[in-house]
């Protein structure tokens, strides 16, 4: 038993940021409730308090973050290696716009609440990349799903809000079903938890549990699909990202994919679909089943995204188009020189400076309560708000892949990965990007074009005043996306 | 020197983001002036580099690549790290900021920093709406262009390359025609899909050339290092040939690909017309020159020449008739591009010495007086509000000076001796002449049909009984001294061209005689191939010679004999 204990405790010490982002969460929900009279009415600004209370947590938990070892170290339920590191900083950057982008999606009465949900989905994601066990990765895979049903509710409390809502929630308790039963047969074939002695497991017997190990790589990629809304399992991202408040879908947009990747990337090389120990490239069978995820999600998303008229609808098949591009990584693994795990990682700070910066620019350009969200809010926007257009112009060539903006690296990368990948799936799949990057760039040049080519739809209305923490928010998403593009060698080599 | 570059870049660069971000603070006149500073300042910038760049030392080493700027600086830019477990030797793929400057882009980016000048100069009366955001597009634009003239990074190129595209489609978008919208959306995504294509191809490139181990592989002097010591498998040749071209082709355009061209050209604003046609163009023919000629010679050979070549042809008469056709003066000259890019293809795939340098004269050529034309039929189109050949005739009564100009620019257009277009057109098609003739005299009937469709023009629109449109009450006024000067430095550079071509010449010279030492290389190599295949005993020992070297290498000698007779 003091083993035990002896694990937990410096297994603790491992995920310091962790613990502050859930202490602050345990204060935000003991003490939120109590400035809120039985009525349901807050003190006008708490909401201003509060988000300001979760960005000093963020910083705190960044500090912790950014004093940490850098040496890898495995020690019961958690790891340390350079994977969570810059999961770790991704998350709580991301985590640190993402308040931005809530400060005035969210009343004054729910603010504490919402904020709480927000933090324990940044912790969650950093417990994804720093769990070193099958039972510690689902516990933090759903420390990022219950928060996520509380704040798709609090966010919008009507029909619409409550059908998404309960829309995501279904399905993700589905998504978490598979995910576990896939761990269950590892477990069968391993005889235990921990990666390390699964991998030690499955070295010492390479054909134990042959067909096992499918049955379980399957549904462990059908679940965590689930997570980065890819075909086949995309089917809840429109309806929730359309039926949701901005600064939810600017959540749901990055957050699940980080953690679906990240748990993918942890879990393939166990469930004997990949060789090569921590630098693995996929089996053969498993590089086409992802290969084919990766091509049918690109073209769905995009194809699906050519006629849509309302701008969340449009973001979420957006999104599951980039999902797309990122499973393409996946497919092919650590090969050289680019490396196709390192490009998804690159890709999702791009794609969250993006679109984040997208989500966070429609509700400043929207004024206090709604955010932009149809194309004729947006039609014309140069003319009433020529900033915030702009930033959003870039934002959106961003999306596109278009220089100079990261995204280009991005996709740039994704190109190489595909190509050190030396087969016919490597190259069949760096064609199918270049055919879907010229598709996608239709419908975000039509946001472009309505943004700056065509007259206001209603050129009379008054001018709204500026939310400025998501406009701050948006700014620095659309400059980093330019700095980045300058300067990315940092990032790269922070991935390593 | 490297501040001179630098400063060229960054000056319009940066004279576009302060008139982007304070355009609150500009008025209409303060954003044309601080534009035309700016665009001034660059030019001046432009010109003390060129000074700079001719007093350099000639490069007498013996060269060891096809393309060598004389003068080249590096920034470091982004470094793909081996993984730490891997042993292999070759080194870590790099991208980098490489800036260099050879004769060719020497000369283009001169050509780029006149026309915008020009450009500034003709919008200062017809932009009365968001001045400041037009004016720091054109500057974005010149920056993009002087980009992508001086990188020599595959990379870097490509990433100036696709920029260019968004300024121009807002310049297109917001300040053009009745249907702009419709022309900028198609001429962002036709040329955008275009260079995905060769965006595969490149990285490809890049990968295969890192894969064996070249220590910069996108650099454009060591992959074209490269290939010339190590030339790819043919079977490797040809795709990557064709998806490189691809976006190229778009750009340029050649004929059937041209579809967008006419459209952009007509809704876009007079300056966005100046620039697409004078500088944009050139991309196209830029990017085939530095990348498909020097490193692809087996394919340019076989399927270069009469693929190219007739697609050239093509453009070349149907762009004619098209013109022929026209009666609006500003798309009747946007399809004379569309004829006039397909001498500068035809003569850039004649893969010889002359063919190349006319090829590259051609593109100067037709930037100065495509983009004249241009200025010219805005400033018609300032004056009456219509471009219709039906509407106007007998304007040298009213506008001698502007009719002079028109005839003098529609001259050096058609290519009259003495003038910059004759120089070019006779090089490109002499070159033609010796590897295809009949590619060769079926492009010589678009210079007839070119004084045709040009001629017609002017006589219908400037000679014969005056015949204006109604206009507002004011007697309209002939050419003024700002219009005179965004035109005339570009007439006089068409004079001195046509009169002594041999300094332009002569500054593209050594790259060009890079480039063709690529083709004099590989017709050897595969003329001793043939010889071989002659000698029984030889095909005995070289079973695996290919029919289709065989047939080059003897078309080849044909024309060779054509050529000494």
């Amino acid at each position: 038993m003091p083993e035990v204990i002896e694990h937990i405790r410096t297994g603790g010490l491992l995920i310091v940021p962790e613990i502050i982002l859930l202490v602050g969460v345990c204060v935000l929900f003991f003490i939120g409730p109590m400035l809120v009279s039985d009525a349901g009415e807050a003190r006008p600004g708490l909401r201003n308090g509060w988000g300001l209370f979760a960005l000093v947590t963020l910083a705190v938990a960044g500090a912790a973050w950014w004093h940490a070892g850098l040496e890898p170290v495995e020690r019961g339920l958690f790891q340390a290696d350079a994977l969570l590191w810059y999961i770790r900083g991704l998350s709580l950057i991301g985590g640190a716009l993402l308040v931005l982008v809530l400060w005035t999606q969210i009343d004054d009465a729910h603010s504490a609440e919402a904020y709480a949900c927000l933090l324990a989905i940044i912790a969650g994601t950093s417990l994804v990349a720093a769990a070193n066990d099958l039972v510690s990765l689902f516990l933090a895979l759903e420390l990022v799903s219950i928060p996520t049903y509380v704040i798709l509710y609090l966010g919008r409390r009507d029909r619409i809000g409550g059908e998404a809502t309960l829309k995501y929630f279904l399905l993700s308790i589905f998504s978490s079903a598979l995910v576990l039963y896939g761990m269950s047969w590892v477990y069968g074939v391993s005889g235990s938890t921990n990666f390390g002695a699964i991998r030690l497991a499955l070295d010492g017997a390479p054909h134990a549990g042959e067909g096992m190990l499918e049955i379980a790589f399957a549904l462990l990629v059908a679940g965590l699909c689930f997570r980065i809304a890819a075909v086949p399992f995309h089917f809840y991202a429109p309806d929730v990202f359309q039926g949701t408040t901005a600064s939810n879908a600017a959540v749901l947009s990055l957050i699940p994919k980080m953690v679906g990747f990240v748990a993918l990337m942890r879990v393939i090389p166990l469930s004997g679909a990949a060789s090569g120990g921590t630098q693995w490239v996929p089996e053969l069978d498993a590089k086409e089943l992802l290969a084919a995820i990766a091509v049918v999600t690109m073209f769905v998303g995009n194809l699906m995204a050519l006629r849509q008229k309302h701008l969340f609808r449009l973001m979420a098949y957006s999104s599951i188009a980039h999902a797309g591009y990122m499973l393409i990584g996946l497919a092919v693994g650590d090969v050289l020189p680019v490396g196709g795990r390192q490009a998804i990682l690159f890709y999702l700070a791009t794609y969250g400076l993006m679109t984040i910066g997208v989500f966070a620019l429609l509700i400043a350009g929207g004024g206090a309560d709604r955010a932009l969200a149809t194309d004729d809010d947006v039609r014309g926007l140069s003319r009433s708000q020529p900033l915030i257009a702009l930033m959003l112009a870039i934002c959106l060539f961003s999306l596109t892949g278009l220089p100079p903006t990261a995204g280009f690296l991005g996709k740039l990368n994704l190109f190489f990965a595909a190509w050190s990948d030396d087969t016919h799936i490597g190259h069949g799949l760096a064609m199918c990007l270049a055919i879907n990057a010229a598709i996608s760039a239709y419908y975000y040049l039509r946001l472009v074009a309505l943004m700056f080519l065509e007259p206001a739809t209603r050129p009379d209305s008054p001018r709204v005043p500026v939310a400025w923490a998501p406009w701050l928010a948006g700014v620095a998403c659309a400059v980093a996306t330019i700095a980045l593009f300058v300067t990315p060698q940092w990032l790269w080599d922070s991935i390593h | 020197m490297n501040v001179l570059l630098l400063s060229m870049l960054f000056v319009p660069l940066v004279a576009a983001l302060v008139l982007m971000t304070g355009r609150g603070l500009f008025s209409q006149g303060g954003a044309r002036r601080f534009a035309l500073i700016a665009s001034v300042v660059t030019l001046l910038l432009s010109l003390a580099f060129a000074n700079e760049f001719l007093q350099l030392p000639a490069n007498t080493a013996p060269r060891t690549s096809p393309i060598q700027p004389q003068y080249s600086v590096a920034y470091h830019w982004f470094t793909f790290q081996k993984a730490a477990s891997d042993s292999a030797p070759s080194d870590p793929l790099q991208f980098e900021f490489l800036f260099g400057f050879d004769g060719i882009s020497l000369v283009l980016v001169l050509l780029t920093t006149v026309l915008t000048v020009s450009g500034v100069l003709i919008s200062w009366e017809s932009i009365r709406e968001r001045a400041a955001g037009f004016y720091a597009c054109l500057l974005l634009l010149e920056a993009g262009l002087i980009g992508v003239f001086s990188a020599f990074d595959l990379i870097l190129f490509y990433v100036f390359f696709e920029f260019t595209l968004v300024p121009l489609f807002f310049l297109i978008g917001i300040w053009g025609g009745p249907e702009r919208r419709y022309a900028a959306v198609k001429f962002f995504l036709y040329t955008f899909a275009g260079s995905m294509v060769t965006l595969v191809g490149l990285v490809a490139l890049v990968m295969m050339a890192s894969a064996a181990g070249v220590t910069h592989p996108t650099s454009f002097s060591a992959l074209a290092q490269w290939t010339v010591e190590h030339p790819l498998p043919q079977n490797v040749q040809i795709p990557l040939f064709l998806a490189i071209s691809v976006g190229f082709m778009v750009k340029v355009p050649v004929f059937p690909l041209h579809t967008w061209l006419p459209l952009a050209h007509t809704e876009a604003p007079t300056a966005g017309s100046v620039m697409l046609a004078g500088v944009l163009l050139k991309l196209g023919s830029y990017g085939m020159l530095r990348l498909c000629l020097p490193m692809f010679p087996y394919a340019c050979e076989t399927i270069g020449i009469p693929l190219m070549g007739s697609l050239a042809v093509a453009g070349i008469i149907y762009g004619s008739l098209c013109a022929l056709a026209q009666r609006d003066i500003k798309k009747l000259v946007a399809y004379s591009s569309v004829a006039h890019l397909g001498f500068c293809v035809l003569g850039l795939f004649a893969l010889n010495a002359a063919g190349i340098t006319g090829g590259v004269l051609q593109m100067l050529n037709h930037g100065l007086s495509t983009g004249a034309l241009f200025l010219l039929v805005g400033m018609v189109y300032d004056r009456y509000h219509t471009r219709q050949l039906d509407d106007l005739g007998g304007l040298a009564g009213r506008l001698p000076l502007l009719t002079a100009i028109m005839v003098f620019v529609a001259m050096a257009s058609i290519g009259l001796p003495g003038l910059n277009g004759f120089v070019g057109e006779v090089l490109a098609l002499g070159g033609m002449f010796r590897r295809n003739p009949l590619h060769a005299v079926l492009g010589t009937s678009g210079v007839v049909l070119g004084a045709w469709y040009l001629l017609t023009m002017v006589q219908q629109a400037f000679f014969g009984p005056l015949r204006e449109p109604h206009h507002g009450g004011e007697p309209v006024q002939d050419i003024n001294f700002r219009e005179f000067v965004a035109v005339a430095p570009i007439c006089a550079l068409c004079l001195w061209i046509g009169v002594m071509p041999q300094m332009v010449i002569d500054t593209i010279k050594p790259d060009v005689d890079a480039v063709v030492a690529v083709y004099e290389e590989y017709l050897t190599s595969s003329e001793r191939v043939a010889d071989a295949r002659s000698q029984p005993a030889a095909e005995r020992a070289k079973p695996t010679v290919t029919e289709s070297t065989k047939t080059t290498s003897t078309t080849l000698d044909h024309s060779r004999t054509l050529s000494e007779l």
